[in-house]
């Protein structure tokens, strides 16, 4: 797979093989990230959907001096924060709308198609207040700092480590329930 | 195995695939976005160019600015060929070829360095002279012919 910076400036030469490249390359990170960031499937779908389409639409302006991967994430992060602040989306989906979400066969259009662990995991996490489900997924599957989280939360460091730890605590509980 | 260590675990076990179908939808309408963008880009500039040909203010001043480019150039360039110039004449060959043919260097040289340049000069001079001719020239004669003294 080719470098980041390679991908970003065949884009911007506009040729089609690069846009298919980068998606392929973040689209399973993204979505994953996004669905444990919101616990709602729609809502993750739509976020990574808009992202990618906005990302596309601004690629002759554009100028990332970090990370791309980062960059993706940030603006998933931003983008569900703005949806559910505009909608004040905040309940969270029950399990049977996951199991019917994850089904291919009955529903052959659907973008994502779970894993048993992550309907669990992502019906486990809805659980969680947003910032706790924020902090975490960004700390355990994005891989990010403490540090930089808490730029992203707009919080304290030490805000972010006990959103983490309680979010581990009331995580781990609700997954022991379910056992 | 610690908590954090087990949720751990349980996120990257957690996975998903993506439908082939929408995927191709998306990437489709992902390149048509990127098309429009690299389009927009290159209308912008084409109008940057379009307000530069139409405003008469932004016309002359991108005049102003291209003659004064200009200017620059030919002073730094000249300039250049000044100091180039002036390398040129303090090599040995030239600075002796000058001193051979006119008192008026020798005048200069004597301003610049005093009886001092002008003796190592002259003896620069001597040495191109005795390759040519069998008269000799003597300090004592230059200086006459300078009017710096009554006889030789």
């Amino acid at each position: 797979m080719p470098s980041d910076k390679a991908l970003i400036r065949d884009m911007k030469k506009g040729r089609p093989d690069a846009t298919r490249k980068l998606y392929q390359k973040y689209i399973t990170d993204l979505l994953k990230i996004s669905l444990m960031a919101t616990s709602d499937i729609h809502l993750a779908q739509d976020c990574v959907h808009d992202v990618f389409i906005r990302f596309a639409s601004s690629i002759s302006r554009l100028n990332i001096r970090t990370n791309l991967k980062g960059y993706l994430i940030s603006a998933v992060i931003n983008e569900i924060r703005a949806r559910m602040n505009r909608s004040k989306l905040l309940n969270p989906v029950s399990i049977e709308q996951i199991n019917d979400i994850a089904c291919p066969a009955e529903n052959p259009q659907r973008w994502a198609i779970l894993n048993e662990q992550l309907k669990i995991l992502s019906n486990a996490m809805s659980q969680l207040p947003q910032e706790q489900r924020e902090a975490l997924t960004l700390k355990i599957e994005a891989g990010w700092t403490f540090r930089k989280i808490a730029r992203a939360q707009n919080a304290s460091i030490s805000t972010v480590q006990s959103r983490c730890r309680y979010g581990l605590q009331k995580l781990r509980s609700v997954l022991k329930e379910g056992e | 195995m610690s908590d954090a260590d087990e949720i751990k675990k349980i996120f990257e076990s957690a996975g998903l695939k993506t439908n082939p179908q929408i995927d191709e939808a998306i990437i489709d309408e992902m390149i048509k976005a990127q098309k429009a963008s690299i389009s927009e880009k290159t209308s912008r500039e084409i109008n940057i160019w379009r307000i530069i040909i139409k405003s008469r203010m932004v016309k002359f001043a991108a005049a102003a600015v291209i003659i004064a480019a200009i200017c620059l150039f030919f002073t730094h360039h000249s300039r250049d060929g000044q100091i180039e110039a002036q390398k040129i004449a303090q090599t040995p060959e030239s600075r002796a070829s000058v001193k051979l043919t006119s008192l008026i260097s020798l005048n200069s040289a004597f301003r610049r360095g005093g009886i001092e340049a002008v003796e190592k000069q002259f003896a620069e001079a001597e040495k191109k002279a005795k390759r040519g001719s069998k008269e000799y020239l003597t300090i004592s004669r230059l200086l006459c012919e300078l009017g710096q003294c009554e006889e030789i």
